[in-house]
C-alpha cells in the first residue's frame, strides 16, 4: 500500500518532469531560428555602427557585405571596416556570459570603443555596464597593454577605466574580458607574421 | 447586473483582496527583492509587472486543477517545475518575438522563478480553491505587484535619471539623486509608500504576542 503510493508519487513528478521539457524543447525549437536571426542582426548593426557607417534596417545586410571583411587567422576572426578592426569579446561576468564587440585603430593600439551586446548582470547593478554613459569610460584607452580600475578616483590615466559603485565585480569582469580580447587581437594579427 | 451585488461576491472578494488590502508588496512582504532592483525604470518596471502577471495567473490555475493528484510532501517541487516552465516558455517567447525588449530585460524575466509571490499564491491559496478563484486570487496579486512597481519606478526615474519611459522630462540642470537609482534607495522610498499605503488602507497593526 505504502509501496504503491510512493511509486505513484514518482510516476506524477516524472509525467509532470516530462511535460514540462516536452513543453521547453518545443518552445526552444520555435524561437530558436528568431534568436539565431537576432544575433546576426545585432552583431551586424553594432559593427556598422562602431565603424561609423550608415545603415537602415532595411540595407544593413548590404552595407555590411561592402563595407565590413572579416580577417581570420590562427582560428580568431575579427572585422574590418574603414580601417579600423572590429573584434568580438565573450567571457564570464559575475553571473552569466557578457558579449560584445571592441573597436581598435588599424595598429591596435587604443581602443576606440565599446559595446556590449548582452549580459546577464545583476539587475539595476551591474546591468549598468552595459550602458553606453559608462562605456564611454573605455574611450582613447591603450589597447597595448593590460587595463586597470580606477577604485577610489576618476580614471584618468590611458590604461584606467572608471568603476561602477555598487558593481565593481561586474565591471571589473568586463575590464577583464575586454583586456584579455585586446592582448589575444594584438598576438593574433601582429605576432607571427610569417 | 447590480454593482453593489458583484462587490459582495466570493471571486470579486477574492480578486480584490489581493489587489488592494492584502497588497503583495505592502501586506504579504513579498517580491521585495525585484520590487527593489527593478523599480529603477518605468520599461522595466511595466515588463517585469507583466511577466509576474502572466506567471502567478496561469501558474496558480494549473496547480489548483492538479490540486487532487500532487502528492502533498512533493508540493514544492511541483510549484517549482510548474513555475520554471512558464518562467522559461515568457523567456522564450520575449526571445523570438520582442528581441529588443527581450535583451533590454536581460536576466529580469528568468527572475521571476525566484519571485516569492508565485509560490506564495500557489501554496497559500491555488493548492486549497478551485482554479477560477485561484486564477482571481493570482490575478489581484500579481496586478497589485505591477501597480506598486510601477508607482516606485514613476518616482524613482523621475529622480534618478530625470526621465520617464526614456523621454526627459526634468530639465539637464537637475542633478539626478543617483541613490535613489540604487536599490539602497528605493528602500526609503519603499518605507514611504508603506507608510502612506497602510494608511489608506486602514491596516490595522500586527498584534503583538
Amino acid at each position: 500500500m505504502n509501496l504503491k503510493r510512493k511509486l505513484l508519487d514518482v510516476l506524477f513528478i516524472v509525467v509532470l518532469g516530462t511535460v514540462s521539457v516536452a513543453l521547453l524543447l518545443a518552445a526552444q525549437s520555435y524561437s530558436a531560428p528568431a534568436v539565431k536571426r537576432f544575433q546576426e542582426t545585432r552583431l551586424k548593426t553594432n559593427i556598422l555602427t562602431a565603424a561609423g557607417i550608415p545603415w537602415t534596417p532595411a540595407d544593413f545586410r548590404d552595407v555590411f557585405e561592402q563595407r565590413v571583411t572579416e580577417q581570420t587567422k590562427d582560428g580568431a576572426a575579427w572585422f574590418v571596416a574603414d580601417s579600423l578592426v572590429i573584434y568580438e569579446f565573450k567571457g564570464r561576468g559575475l553571473w552569466g556570459m557578457i558579449e560584445g564587440i571592441a573597436t581598435f585603430d588599424s595598429a591596435i593600439n587604443t581602443i576606440i570603443s565599446v559595446r556590449v551586446l548582452s549580459q546577464e548582470e545583476t539587475p539595476g547593478l551591474g546591468d549598468r555596464i552595459a550602458d553606453p554613459e559608462y562605456l564611454v569610460t573605455y574611450r582613447g584607452k591603450t589597447a597595448a597593454a593590460p587595463l586597470d580600475l580606477a577604485m577610489r578616483h576618476k580614471a584618468e590615466a590611458e590604461n584606467e577605466v572608471d568603476a561602477i559603485s555598487g558593481a565593481t565585480l561586474s565591471s571589473q569582469a568586463l575590464l577583464k574580458i575586454v583586456s584579455e580580447a585586446a592582448a589575444r587581437l594584438r598576438a593574433v594579427v601582429k605576432g607571427g607574421t610569417s | 447586473m447590480n454593482l453593489r451585488k458583484i462587490a459582495y461576491t466570493r471571486p470579486f472578494r477574492t480578486f480584490i483582496a489581493g489587489f488592494f488590502k492584502e497588497n503583495a508588496v505592502t501586506y504579504q512582504l513579498l517580491g521585495l527583492c525585484s520590487t527593489l532592483a527593478v523599480s529603477n525604470k518605468m520599461e522595466n518596471a511595466i515588463a517585469m509587472g507583466l511577466g509576474v502577471v502572466f506567471v502567478v495567473t496561469i501558474s496558480s490555475a494549473l496547480i489548483s486543477l492538479l490540486r487532487k493528484w500532487i502528492p502533498p510532501q512533493y508540493r514544492m517541487i511541483t510549484y517549482m517545475i510548474v513555475t520554471s516552465t512558464f518562467v522559461i516558455l515568457v523567456d522564450q517567447f520575449l526571445k523570438a518575438s520582442f528581441p529588443l525588449i527581450s535583451s533590454q530585460l536581460g536576466p529580469y524575466v528568468g527572475l521571476i522563478i525566484t519571485n516569492c509571490i508565485v509560490m506564495g499564491r500557489q501554496e497559500a491559496f491555488a493548492i486549497k480553491n478551485g482554479a477560477w478563484l485561484s486564477f482571481l486570487d493570482g490575478l489581484g496579486s500579481s496586478l497589485s505587484y505591477l501597480y506598486t512597481l510601477v508607482i516606485l519606478a514613476f518616482i524613482r526615474e523621475i529622480l534618478g535619471f530625470g526621465t520617464l519611459m526614456g523621454v526627459r522630462v526634468l530639465p539637464e540642470s537637475f542633478p539626478p539623486w543617483v541613490v535613489i537609482t540604487m536599490a539602497q534607495g528605493a528602500w526609503f522610498l519603499l518605507a514611504i509608500y508603506y507608510w502612506i499605503f497602510r494608511r489608506v488602507a486602514k491596516l490595522k497593526p500586527v498584534e503583538q504576542e
